[in-house]
């Protein structure tokens, strides 16, 4: 694995991210993003959502001639030309190409047949027998899989894909030089799927996203090679990382839930959206939050932001926020969430594989309790190995026994 | 591996149905949305709700249907109309919004037109 690895003795081992204390939500305040540049750090809940639904706060505007850098070294989120980028009518044209693939009832229509990758996963996992690495097994297969089929990327190299994903969401990982390298090929590859769906479209997400792009015109050929290349990095990289942090607690601190996950697929689905909201994707060093910058001066919870500032979504303390959600995960992990959690965003760039996440999560955890009851860790917390330097955090690999 | 269905984003849904963003209005009506009831409404209308709880606040109805939608200052969507005449831009809003908190009824007999489940 390219991934850095960090030496020995440089500091004390890495707490899981269900461990990470959060601080007390307050009222914005300024502090600096790791290029020096000033930036508001929003955490209450209600100003997070307003941080995210707010039209006067977006994403095109981080990257204008004259805004200041948020990124030591670049990474795909600082792609003008992705999604994320977009606003305005710009955005819904883009977004509407992709949107109706990915609303619940389209979501569910998948259900069996993700299931079905799920329990493939699962026999290969327990005839190949105890004990094994989950991260390589189970949890970062599945949801490669899932966009492979969505996509219609049969056939891809799977070493290929794990470096450029590895590059795509690097912090410090790798160089500017290699992350650029990386995502070039990158686009190359996005680039010849394009013109070979074009030239014989299927049922496939790429070929529907084309057609869609076809009969509205003004989305640019650049814009369709970012967005094919932010499906396959976003479809996989945050649900696998996500999927090995809640592995991580279940067999570790949240253990006692283990049984009730088993039981039936409405509990695992009740404690799929309480550890989406309390386990974040990430440190926050990295990366303090979400970020948009303002257009005009805007009010957030009784402080003026002015026009040009850079200002942080910190989701992870709002989904911690006790105003919203008084109880703790080890406190009861089923129960319902009450309001929203931010994990997924909020207003136009809400994450479109919401409910692909949601889905693979809830089947992914239900299945493993169901047909591995006896599941454990094989070796103590301390000794997992992290993928570091990148903006997301999740286990290189798991040892597990049963 | 086999399965799932299309993903397309028009064509069918893989139930056979067409979800494309042309043709039909989703309802099967072509017309009568211009006749007239006791009341004084059209026959047609239907009535526009948001589940303001489940709403994401993307906007994307707002801009589909701009007649019938608007965003509020709390970034939670809201129909602009107790009744409104039934169209393509609403069925489309209804069945693109992302988390699916835009039901279309008809007024008549609260029977659902959007999105089809
Ligand atoms: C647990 C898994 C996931 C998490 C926690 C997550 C989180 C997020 C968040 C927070 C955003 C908004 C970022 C912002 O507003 O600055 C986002 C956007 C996005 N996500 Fe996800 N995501 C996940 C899975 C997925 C999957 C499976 C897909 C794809 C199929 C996906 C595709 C996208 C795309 C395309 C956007 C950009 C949307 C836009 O700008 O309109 N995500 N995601
Ligand atoms: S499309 Fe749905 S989520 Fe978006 S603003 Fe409208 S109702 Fe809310």
């Amino acid at each position: 694995m390219s991934v850095e690895q960090r030496p020995a003795e440089s500091a004390p081992p890495l707490v899981p991210l269900h461990c990470l204390r959060h601080a007390e939500p307050g009222p914005p305040r300024l502090a600096a993003l790791p290029t020096g540049t000033p930036v508001w750090l929003v955490s209450r809940h209600a100003d997070v959502r307003q941080v995210f639904t707010d039209p006067r706060l977006n994403r095109a505007s981080l990257y204008t001639p004259d805004a200041p850098p948020v990124s030591v070294v670049p990474n795909i989120l600082d792609d003008p030309d992705a999604l994320l980028n977009l606003d305005g009518a710009e955005h819904q044209r883009l977004r509407r190409t992709v949107q109706r693939a990915f609303t619940p009832r389209a979501i569910a229509r998948w259900r069996p047949w993700v299931a079905s990758v799920v329990d493939g996963l699962l026999d290969d996992l327990i005839d190949q027998g105890s004990p094994a690495d989950i991260v390589a097994e189970y949890t970062r297969p599945l949801p490669v899989a899932v966009i492979s089929r969505l996509m219609g990327l049969d056939g891809l190299d799977l070493k290929r894909l794990g470096h450029w994903s590895d590059h795509a969401l690097s912090a410090t990982a790798h160089s500017a030089g290699a992350i650029a390298a990386a995502m070039g090929e990158f686009a190359q590859f996005a680039a010849e799927l394009i013109a070979e769906r074009r030239a014989a479209p299927g049922d496939d997400l790429v070929s529907g996203l084309l057609a869609a792009a076809r009969e509205s015109g003004g989305v640019s050929e650049r814009q369709l090679v970012s967005l094919v290349v932010g499906l396959v990095v976003a479809g996989h990289e945050t649900t696998m990382t996500t999927l090995g942090n809640a592995v991580v607690y279940l067999l570790g601190d949240g253990r006692a839930a283990w049984q009730r996950l088993a039981a039936d697929e409405e509990s695992a689905g009740a404690a799929t959206e309480q550890l989406l909201r309390a386990i974040p994707l990430g440190d926050t060093e990295a990366l303090p939050g979400l970020l948009r910058r303002a257009t005009e001066d805007v009010e957030i919870g009784g402080v003026t932001i002015p026009a040009g500032a850079v200002v942080a979504a910190d989701a992870a303390t709002a989904n911690h926020d006790p105003a919203v959600f008084p109880r703790t995960l080890a406190e009861d992990l089923f129960a319902p969430l009450g309001s929203p959690s931010l994990t997924f965003g909020a207003g136009p760039h809400h994450c479109l594989g919401a409910w692909l996440a949601r889905m693979e999560l809830e089947l992914a955890l239900h299945r493993l309790a169901r047909r591995l009851p006896g599941l454990r860790a094989a070796g103590p917390q301390e000794a997992i190995v992290w993928r570091e330097g990148l903006l997301t955090r999740s286990p290189l690999a798991l040892q597990v026994a049963w | 591996m086999t399965g799932g269905g299309s993903v397309g984003t028009g064509g069918t849904d893989g139930t056979g149905r067409s979800v494309g963003t042309g043709g039909t209005d989703g309802t099967g009506r072509t017309s009568g949305s211009d006749r007239t009831d006791a009341t004084g409404g059209a026959a047609g209308d239907v009535v526009v709700r948001v589940d303001r709880a489940r709403c994401v606040g993307t906007g994307l109805c707002a801009a589909t249907a701009p007649d019938d939608l608007a965003l509020g200052e709390d970034g939670r969507a809201r129909a602009r109309h107790p009744v409104s005449a039934p169209g393509e831009q609403l069925t489309e809003a209804a069945e693109m919004c992302p988390v699916e908190a835009i039901t279309v009824l008809s007024a008549l007999d609260g029977r659902r037109i959007a999105p089809v489940l």
